[in-house]
């Protein structure tokens, strides 16, 4: 029990923290937070998390009814429905990021750079969270086992923050340059994954045929393994993709990595930036 | 603003949280090995006891044992005795050593024994979820511990932090404290190996930013005094000279808009060494800028007389004139209000129009200069207020000036806490230099420098 909490939470909680982060790590580096806007106090975060938060509430709250819906396949529907919301504004984030000479001075697109962020983390919370609170509601319902899943939640919870955290200090640590280009890797990884997470889940509502397993690296890297979860996380490691997630995991990783922010971090930063 | 302080102990928390955190899901999962092992010899050990039991006690036919335990003893494939809550059949296939088994709706640890002695088998069996759960809780008596003293370490990593820091702190407030024309040497007590040679460096700094401010102020003010006597004897000379030459001549009139000009430059040299901080701190007082606007309109008249501008000032009064009242060093604002007007007369062509207006907005009183000029391109605006800049002769109408009228203007503005904008005027073309006094401001940044 205590591990099983320990994998499910940090799980969630990797996802929504990596997000947070990649995009904390963005404002810093994109100079937002001293332009006199919602961003410097950074109030869209708050916003954000209070935001999904309350959607997760309301979402786990309808599991069944949800569930029900679409001929039982409610869930999947739903949950394709968030991730491909999610990848439609983490492209929209990346392409709206100024090109070259305008990096500094982002003033008149700050609005939409913050409502596309703030959505993605809503989101992100909305799903994680929802799920944290199906499992919180099984604490309350398991009477011995609930001490072991709470420990382990907490375990997981714990992990999971010290991780974003760490990962956004080591974001924002390194130079300028080399810190932008990992921030658009990451973006172009999440955004792949979101992608994949898409297609899996459309897959398993039979919204979308099964293609044959691209490959099967399960015996290299298992995916319930510390190390598989961390890559699943991170880079949205899965042992045996399908043709078809493999074909939209590429997509989303092309579209950012072809978005005007991508071709500012692979040029020089003082040479063509400013 | 990035906090040190914040950095360190979230960073120190977070990397103690992600280590232990990590050790103790690894010493969960080898203490629930051992755990595992522990009970597994319980089982060999209970079978060893049960071996040795009679079995023709009638009581041992049907053992009531307990949830968590069963067990059968064959031999020659007759079941001679078994708990209560074992199955009919035989739990675990006939050979020695340990598997698992479903029955009563739950899953079993089982156990075979062959006992040679009495030529019989022995079946032990655990229930697998009592067995975890009585594992769990003994291993996650160790781990609460540890979540519980997290928030207990991340106090005390911040009371820490906050101490180990404490020092730069100090520095920090010694420095802010520190008026903006104090250029001693900082007496900081409070040594410490990482800061001693940060203080001994700005101490350095300070020094020779001292002496070097002094050279240039010498410098500048001897020049500038010392340039007016020749100035004043070349005047003179030309004024003689009109006498016995045509004064109309081309030669003549560039050689005395060459020695006004030189004049105007020494002017605003002194200008700009008069509103130093030193002069700020030892003049400045309660100024009513209305007046300093009325005085310095009147002083200019003639030039705008002479271009046939119109001049007007706006200020309302209704509230009395003490609204427009700051505290600050009355030659400076005089000589800011002067280069504005000057500047807006000399680039606002015959006929134009300028306005001078002042407003109070609850602590700030907003002073603005308004002509209908040709205005400056937005690139410009950035620049104009550096030392000698000059802007290109479409903008200016071909009229230049010495570059040093709006760096003395936001020197004074500096000197007085203000801020300078320059925006686009209330005509359809020219433009506005906006000056914004803190009251409050004005009068700390006195205050602080006396």
């Amino acid at each position: 029990m205590f591990l099983n909490a320990v994998v499910i939470v940090l799980q969630e909680i990797l996802e929504a923290a990596l997000i947070l982060s990649l995009f904390l790590a963005f404002v810093r580096y994109l100079n937002l937070e001293n332009n006199d806007s919602v961003l410097r106090r950074r109030i869209w975060v708050t916003l954000s998390i209070i935001f999904g938060i309350l959607l997760a509430w309301t979402y786990s709250h309808n599991f069944s009814r949800i569930s029900d819906s679409f001929d039982y396949v409610g869930l999947e529907i739903t949950n394709a429905s968030i991730h491909s919301i999610s990848c439609f504004f983490l492209v929209l984030f990346a392409w709206l990021l100024p090109p070259q000479q305008l990096i500094f001075d982002v003033s008149h697109r700050l609005l939409a750079l913050t409502l596309c962020m703030g959505i993605v983390v809503m989101l992100a919370i909305l799903r994680e969270g929802s799920e944290i609170m199906q499992l919180v509601g099984g604490i309350l319902n398991q009477g011995q086992a609930g001490p072991p899943i709470f420990y382990g939640g907490v375990v997981g919870a714990g992990i999971g923050v010290s991780i974003g955290v760490l990962l956004y200090y080591a974001l924002t640590g390194l130079s300028k340059e080399r810190s932008l280009r990992t921030c658009v890797l990451l973006l172009a990884l999440t955004t792949g994954n979101m992608a994949a997470q898409t297609i899996l889940l459309l897959n398993q509502a039979d919204w979308l045929p099964f293609t044959p397993t691209a490959w099967d690296t399960g015996g290299l890297l298992s995916e319930s393994s510390v190390l598989g979860q961390l890559a699943y996380a991170l880079i949205g490691y899965e042992a045996t993709p399908s043709i078809m997630q493999v074909g939209a995991y590429t997509l989303g990783l092309v579209i950012v990595l072809l978005s005007p922010i991508s071709r500012l971090a692979w040029s020089t930063w003082h040479g063509k930036a400013s | 603003m990035r906090s040190i302080r914040v950095f360190l102990a979230t960073s120190i928390v977070s990397l103690l949280t992600l280590f232990n955190f990590v050790a103790a899901v690894q010493g969960y999962q080898s203490s629930m090995r051992e755990a595992d092992a522990l009970f597994d010899n319980q089982m060999l050990d209970l079978a060893l006891l049960v071996s040795n039991l009679d079995v023709s006690d009638e009581r041992l036919r049907s053992l009531q044992l307990g949830d968590d335990l069963a067990f059968q003893v064959w031999q020659n494939d007759k079941l001679l005795a078994a708990s209560a809550n074992a199955p009919s059949v035989a739990l675990h296939e006939f050979a020695d050593g340990y598997d698992y088994a479903n029955f009563n709706s739950y899953r079993w640890r089982t156990l075979a024994r062959f006992d040679q002695v009495h030529e019989k088998w022995v079946f032990i069996a655990e229930r697998m979820d009592l067995r975890f759960v009585l594992a769990e809780n003994v291993v996650l008596q160790s781990v609460g511990p540890l979540l519980l003293g997290i928030p207990l370490v991340g106090l005390l990593v911040w009371a820490f932090v906050s101490r180990g820091l404490a020092p730069l702190r100090k520095l920090s407030s010694v420095l802010k404290a520190k008026p903006a024309n104090d250029l001693t040497p900082i007496d900081f007590g409070d040594s410490r190996l990482e800061l001693d040679q940060v203080v001994a460096s700005i101490n350095g700094f300070v020094a020779r930013l001292g002496s070097a401010m002094d050279r240039e102020k010498s410098f500048s003010a001897d020049a500038a005094h010392e340039l007016r006597t020749p100035i004043s004897a070349l005047k003179i000379q030309l004024h003689n000279l009109a006498s016995t030459v045509d004064a109309e001549t081309d030669a003549y009139r560039e050689l005395q808009q060459g020695i006004d000009r030189m004049q105007h430059l020494i002017e605003q040299l002194l200008a700009l060494y008069r509103s130093s901080a030193e002069q700020f701190n030892a003049k400045a007082r309660p100024v009513n800028l209305l007046d300093i606007a009325q005085d310095a309109v009147a002083r200019l008249y003639p030039e705008f007389e002479r271009k046939n501008q119109q001049i007007a000032i706006e200020g309302d009064e209704q509230l009395g004139r003490e609204i427009f009242t700051i505290y600050g060093e009355p030659f400076a604002l005089e000589t800011l209000l002067t280069n504005l007007l000057t500047n807006a007369s000399r680039y606002t062509p015959l006929n134009g129009q300028i306005v001078v207006s002042l407003l109070r907005h609850s602590d700030k009183v907003i002073l603005s200069v308004e002509d209908d000029g040709e205005g400056i391109a937005l690139d410009d605006r950035a620049r104009i207020f550096d030392r000698f800049t000059r802007l290109s002769g479409a903008q200016t109408g071909g009229v230049s000036g010495c570059g040093l009228g709006l760096a003395i203007v936001r020197h004074v503005a500096d000197l007085h806490g203000a801020l300078v904008k320059v925006t686009s005027s209330r005509f359809d073309t020219g433009t506005a230099f906006i000056v914004e006094f803190t009251i409050e401001g004005a009068v700390n940044n006195g205050k602080k420098d006396e």
